[in-house]
Formats: structure tokens, sequence, C-alpha cells
């Protein structure tokens, strides 16, 4: 779904933001990236999206090959790929559904589409009720869900979020963090920049580890680590949360629109 | 549909927004679009009025008021024979003194001073050729001729009154260039303008993968829609001085030489529809401009 040959990025100034990174991510894997700030994680997802251009390598996301992509098909191919970040991006003037609506609106879905898929989304990210609010009249979890049911309600291949719980308390996180491994267990790709250490020692996913550009480790079930990039012993991982909720879940999102493979 | 909706309210958001720019970029637009159609009319109504004198009398042969009747015909064989006259038309003294008449309708007290046997009688000639020089030549052959009082051409009269129209015409031309420069600077600027108030909601089209001409649209929807208006307001203003030079010059005696410069209602339509085109034209650059430079994905 995502694969990385040997990518450097080297911005204005001589600095490399991304220095040789070779990396395969598969379809429906859920991947936690992490390293200090200034590793490069905000920059490989912005590789990924196509909002900066590699130096060197090779990338391909959704089976296309970005330095040759014209520039007229990167809105396409981000059509694919859901964003989610840590400040959440949502229109202060708009309302919830309003917010949610954009999104399908600005990529040409007719409305009836529109009229059935956000209120379906919006359930599914427990804001049912929250659709006439506006963005600074809700807490900082439930826009952050906002922004999650907007990167999700065109059923994207892809899910990226930077930092998501970084501007949230330890319990919020969780429960946001959990909304995104539902959405993971739909088929979703998900990509998560993250500082929070206790989210991916609690997760026990992949974890690619990221220091001054280049990649240090790559673990399948890691945990945060340290520094020095080695995996320290960490608590045995929790069981993913499953139950009627979840399976509720799943199978709101197998009735969204029909994911529209490339 | 969905999208005709999402244009129509991004653009009229925009416009709310942003009134006064707005209104300084259609206003300006409105007089330099004025401009264009002024100086469009004054062409037309030069072209009106001299083709007139053009297309019909190319000089006129005055006789000597006590001219014998032979003395005329012969004149007007010798006029008619001449290999570079096309036809003539004789113009007796009464002729003369019904147009006199007419003319001076409203000024009886002077018109009884005059008599039709002080009127000299006239022929009409219209040469084959408009050159001045051939007009000049012949002119001057029948200028020394025994009966013959003068000979009037024109010729300098409508000279000086193409030379008096092209210069004012240049300058208003001139004057619509500079202003049609500063509306697409406007338009440019209360574009950009927009664009830097909407910069969030740009950012989140592009993330969600709105295409690049989506998120444009709406910004030279805009800018077009000030070059309308302002286009629109430029033809009704250029319309209203049509109609207040016109009446100024049926009212006024001294402005009565000016009453064949008019512009024809077809000819007004045609200034109407290039003043209206000027306008979006000028506001679809100015919108493409900025929506070029300050949407790059």
């Amino acid at each position: 779904m995502i694969r990385f040959d040997n990518v450097t990025k080297i911005y204005k100034g001589d600095t490399r933001a991304v220095d040789g990174v070779t990396l395969n991510i598969e379809k429906g894997e859920f991947v936690f990236l992490v390293g200090p700030s200034g590793s490069g994680k905000s920059t490989m997802l912005r590789l990924m999206t196509c909002e900066e251009k590699a130096t060197e390598g090779q990338i391909h996301v959704a089976g296309k090959e970005l330095s040759r992509l014209n520039s007229w098909r990167i809105p396409y191919l981000r059509r694919n790929i859901g964003s989610v970040f840590q400040d959440f991006k949502l229109l202060p003037n708009k309302t919830v559904h309003e917010n949610v609506a954009f999104a399908l609106e600005v990529i040409g879905r007719p409305h009836s589409v529109i009229r059935t898929q956000v209120p379906a989304i919006l359930e599914l990210v427990g804001l049912d009720g929250k659709q006439k609010r506006f963005p600074d009249e809700l807490s900082g979890g439930e826009q952050q869900r906002v922004s999650i049911a907007r990167a999700f309600v065109n059923r994207p291949l892809i899910l990226l979020a930077d930092e998501p719980t970084g501007n949230l308390d330890p319990d919020t996180s969780e429960e946001l963090t959990s909304l995104l491994d539902r959405i993971n267990r739909t088929g979703t790709t998900v990509v998560m920049a993250t500082h929070d250490r206790s989210i991916v020692d609690r997760m026990r996913r992949r974890v690619v580890a990221l220091r001054g550009g280049e990649l240090i480790r790559d673990e399948q079930r890691g945990a945060y680590g340290t520094e020095s990039g080695t995996s320290e012993a960490v608590p045995p991982a929790v069981p993913p949360i499953r139950g009627s909720a979840a399976a509720h879940f799943d199978a709101a999102a197998q009735q969204l629109a029909p994911r529209r493979d490339t | 549909m969905s999208r005709i909706r999402y244009f129509a309210r991004e653009t009229w958001t925009n416009i709310r927004r942003n009134l006064t720019l707005t209104f300084a970029a259609i206003l300006t637009v409105a007089v330099g679009v004025m401009l264009v159609g002024m100086g469009l009319m004054a062409g037309y109504a030069s072209s009106n009025a001299l083709g007139r004198w053009e297309g019909g009398v190319q000089f006129e042969v005055f006789l000597h008021p006590q001219i014998d009747g032979s003395q005329i015909d012969a004149l007007g064989v010798e006029l008619q024979n001449h290999p570079e006259i096309d036809r003539i038309e004789f113009f007796s003294a009464d002729e003369a003194y019904a147009l006199v008449s007419q003319q001076m309708s409203d000024q009886p007290e002077l018109l009884a001073q005059v008599s039709p046997a002080a009127l000299p009688p006239s022929y009409r000639v219209v040469p084959r050729s408009v050159e001045a020089e051939l007009i000049e030549s012949l002119a001057a052959q029948f200028r020394q001729r025994p009966g013959v009082l003068a000979v009037e051409t024109g010729r300098e009269e409508v000279d000086a009154i193409r030379t008096w129209f092209a210069s004012f015409q240049g300058i208003v031309l001139l004057l619509s260039i500079v202003l049609s420069g500063a509306s697409v600077m406007l338009i440019f600027n209360s574009i950009r303008v927009a664009m830097y108030a909407r910069r969030r909601e740009i950012e989140v089209m592009k993330l969600v993968g709105a295409t690049n001409s989506f998120i444009r649209f709406p910004f030279m929807l805009e800018g077009m829609l000030h070059g309308l208006v302002g286009g629109v307001i430029g033809a009704i203003s250029a319309g209203a001085l049509r109609g207040h030079v016109e009446g100024l010059f049926s009212r006024s005696d001294v402005l009565a030489f000016f009453r064949s410069f008019v512009v024809t209602s077809s000819q007004f339509s045609n200034v109407v529809f290039v003043t209206v085109i000027a306008g979006v034209v000028v506001g679809a650059l100015g919108s493409a401009l900025a929506a070029s430079r300050f949407l790059d994905v």
C-alpha cells in the first residue's frame, strides 16, 4: 500500500529531514511512526500525500509512483488518503455536519450521498446529536473525532494521523486511538505519527522509529522504545478492545459507500 | 446541482466579506470601460458625420447670383463631362433660399433681410475619387471660371474634425488602458484578499483532494462578476452620457454643427456589448492571475 525505496528528502539549507528510508507498509496494517521532534515523522507523512517531493528515491502510494505523478493527478491520490492533525484543522465557521460534508462537497459528491453519509459517519465516531454544534463548542477530543470523521467519510484506503493525540489528555487519547484501531479493522491502512509512549506500548502494533531522518528500528508488535532506539522491556500487550460497540462500528462502517479501490 | 449551489454560495460569501474592496474594484472597472465606450462612440459619431460629407457632396461650386441661364448650363455640361467627376446636382437660388429659411426658422427677423435673388445658385459635385489632392485640383480648375463665385471643398473642415476626433479617441483610449490596468490590479488584489481570508478552507480542500480548478472556480467567478457588474455600470453610464451630449447638441445653437454627430441605436448596442465584454475580460484576467499565483498545490 505504501512503499519507500531509499527515500531522501533534503529541505532548503541542507537539512536532511528523511535520509535513505526504505519501508514497506502492507494493506490493512496499523503502523506507529515514533521518534523525537525533528526526526522526520511529519515529513514522511507529507511525502505520502505529495505535499513534499522526495529529493531521492521512489515512493509508491496506493499503486502510484509519486515522482511520476502529474500534478493534476495529486488531488485524486489524496482522495484515497484521509489526514488527521494535532490541531484538527476544522473550519470554525462551519458546524460539525458542515465540516464533514465540506470534504465530500469539494470532491463533487452529489447532495444525496452527503445527506446519508455524513450522519452515518458522525454516529460512527460517537458524535450523534452534535451535528449542529460549532467546533469551539466541543471538547478537544470531540473536535478530533470530527476531524477523523472528515478524514474517513470518503472511505479512504489510507488514514494518516500526525500526532492526533498531541493536544489531548491521556483518557481521551486512549479513546481516539481505539477509534483509529476500529477504523483500521475495517481494512483501512493507518499510519500514526506519535510521541505518546503509553499508547504505543499498550497497542503493541508495528512500530517504525526514526531519528535524524534515518530509520533506526522497525518492529512488528513493538513498543515506543528508548531514545537510543532499542525496545525496552514493556508490560505485556493488552488485548484490543472487542465487544458489542466494536462490532456495531464494523457493521456500520461497511454500510458506508463502497470503497473505490484503485 | 450541488456543485452549482456550492459555487454560488462560496462566491457570495467572498463578495460579502470583502465589500469595500469589491466596491472599489467594480467602480474602477466601470469608469475604465465607460471610457472604452466613449472612445468607441466618438469613433462612430465622427464617421457618421463625416460619412455624410464624404459619401455625398465633395465640393460645391457657388455661382454669381446674377449669372445667366446659358452660363449655368455651359458650366453644368463642362462639370458633367469632366472625366474625374461622377455626378452633379444643381441647386437653384430658390432652393438655397428654402434651405436658409428652414435653418433660420426661429430667427424670422434675420430671414427677412435675405432675399432669394441675393443667394448664389450652386452645383454640388461628387467626384469619382475621394482623394484630397484630386478634389483640391478640381476645385482650383473651376475657381477661375467666369461666373464662379467660390468653390468650397469642405476638405479642411473634414480634416480638422477628423484630427480632433482622432486625438480625442487617442486620449480616451490611453485613459481606458490605464484604468483597465488599474482594474486588473484591484481585482487581483481583492481576489488575493479573498483567498487569504479563506486560506484554512483552501488548505482543507487540498487535503481532502479537491482539484485545483474546483478550488479556483469560485474565485474566478467572483472576479468575473466584479467585471460584469462594472461593465454593466460602465455601459449604463456611457448610455447616459450619450443621451446628455445629444440633448446638448439639439438644444444649443452654438453646437448645432454637431447635430450630425450622432450614434445610431445599433452602433450603441455594439458599444454596450464591447463595454460589458471588456469588463468581464478585465475581471477574468485579474482573478486568473491571482488564482494561478496564490493557489500552488
